[in-house]
């Protein structure tokens, strides 16, 4: 498995937009997530332990973001499927909830 | 020469009676008496300052308490615009203040931050506030004075004061400000407050959507609006008081009620709206006067997520805001914005506890937004 601690991008995650801030949603979508997706979801775990809190605005920027980056189906549900959350288990249905949103509006 | 005591009365008393026959011959038109009473042949000294007074409370919450706040602060602002043209000193002045509260003290902070940044020139003298008697002290203290020491408001006015002997509930106010979001920041505050047995991530979930709001849509140039923003900050203070957590997230840019329809659809917040007004408790018309004006936008903005989940992404952070205070047990959000004021509770008592909160509209705008959330420590879940 190759494990992705959002810790090393940051201890502190911040808001949505890099415009707004460091540490941001979208830098982390773009800097981090994309980038080891394109290496393969079957092996890769996303670690969301370790880390001080999430505004729900960084997690639906980064997660959410993916779908309307263009990840398929198949990639995202390899990414929840895989997800640690020990510290704060509601998070992956959070994210979860993010990624179905943005699913359903790309179908619709 | 040395004059006795009864010389002195007597020409003390001679020369009142000519300044008092003059200031009577000024008031039907003669020239005006510029002269001291004692003395009617000698020019009377002139303050050398322009004085404002402080209110006796400074704080948002009580109606008259938050009309007296915002017009104390719009007579600065006047009294500071006026002393950079005429070069002269601004006294603000302190003796009347015998309390100071926390959404006040962040407001004042805040607003006096931006002016003296705009007006880099203008020097300002302070008069210090009353010390008070308190029972749980055995000496009176200027705690007023202790309050603006530890927020740093002299040191903005550039100004030495001295704060008095260390006392708790004084010593854990911290102010943190900064122009973009700093994630840091607020973790570096918040990870101080978590000996205390306060919920960590909770806090910073709410507080890193407060000041992204506050960031993307308080001065967005995008909404139009008389209104210049010199500085787009915001500022965020934290305390501990009565064994309450508090903090404050402050910004003074065009206020929920201005932004709201310019970041969500009509169709969103009409769905919204109705919400708000569906679930408002029957003895609303008693204890909620928020059907109309600006703490019902307020209200609205904190149902926008769960509204639009199925409609787009944006729009989630409302419900950070009141996720800390389902998540505590007796724990509150206020919101300021312009001339609304609302709060949230978790079963603070049966009698006033309502789904949507309660609020009400004042008179004058503090020209901005204040979101804030106390919380009794002992009602904290202490694993966070």
């Amino acid at each position: 498995m190759r494990t992705v601690l959002v810790s090393n991008f940051s201890k502190f995650p911040g808001p949505r937009f890099r415009k707004l801030g460091k540490h941001s949603g979208e830098e982390f979508r773009e800097t981090v997530l994309l980038p080891e997706i394109e290496k393969g979801t079957q092996e890769l775990v996303i670690d969301l332990d370790g880390v001080f809190g999430f505004g729900s605005s960084f997690l639906e920027e980064a997660f959410g973001g993916l779908v309307r980056a263009g990840v398929n189906k198949e990639d995202l549900d390899n990414i929840v499927r895989n997800m640690k959350s020990d510290n704060e288990p509601d998070l992956k249905t959070e994210i979860k909830e993010y990624i179905d949103a943005q699913l359903a509006q790309r179908c619709a | 020469m040395v004059r006795h005591k009864s010389q002195v009365v007597s020409r003390n008393k001679a020369n009142r009676k000519i300044s008092s026959a003059r200031l009577r011959a000024s008031l039907h038109g003669a020239a005006v008496y510029m002269h001291s009473r004692k003395n009617p042949h000698k020019l009377k000294r002139r303050l050398s300052y322009v004085r404002v007074v402080a209110p006796p409370t400074i704080s948002l919450v009580k109606g008259s308490n938050h009309k007296n706040l915002v017009l104390f602060i719009e007579d600065l602002c006047r009294a500071v615009a006026a002393a950079n043209k005429t070069k002269t000193t601004v006294m603000v002045c302190f003796r009347n203040t015998k309390s100071i509260q926390a959404a006040g003290a962040i407001y004042l902070l805040a607003r006096v931050d931006l002016l003296v940044k705009k007006f880099s020139e203008v020097s300002f003298v302070s008069s210090k506030p009353p010390k008070i008697p308190n029972r749980e002290m055995i000496a009176a203290r200027a705690i007023v004075h202790d309050v603006l020491c530890q927020i740093g408001f002299y040191r903005l006015l550039k100004q030495k004061a001295i704060k008095g002997p260390s006392l708790p509930h004084v010593d854990c106010w911290q102010v943190v400000t900064a122009s973009k979001v700093d994630s840091e920041a607020l973790g570096n505050v918040i990870e101080k407050l978590i000996p205390l047995g306060v919920d960590g991530s909770m806090l910073y979930r709410a507080g890193i959507e407060a000041i992204s709001n506050a960031a993307e849509h308080a001065y967005s140039e995008e909404i139009p609006s008389k209104r210049v923003f010199h500085e787009k900050r915001w500022w965020l203070l934290t305390a501990v008081l009565n064994d309450e957590l508090i903090v404050y997230i402050c910004d003074l840019g065009h206020g929920i009620p201005v932004t709201l329809p310019h970041t969500q659809s009509p169709n969103v917040l009409r769905l919204a709206m109705d919400k708000v007004l569906a679930k408002l408790p029957q003895t609303a018309s008693k204890y909620l006067t928020y059907n109309s004006g600006d703490t019902l936008q307020i209200a609205v903005s904190t149902l926008i997520k769960e509204t639009r989940t199925t409609l787009t992404h944006r729009g989630k952070g409302g419900k950070d805001i009141k996720s800390f205070i389902d998540a505590n047990p007796k724990a509150q959000v206020q919101i300021h914005s312009n001339k609304g004021f609302w709060r949230y509770s978790n079963g603070l008592s049966k009698k006033t506890a309502s789904e949507m909160g309660m609020g009400y509209n004042h008179t004058q705008s503090i020209g901005g937004t204040i979101v804030g959330w106390s919380v009794p420590l002992n009602a904290v879940d202490p694993r966070g």
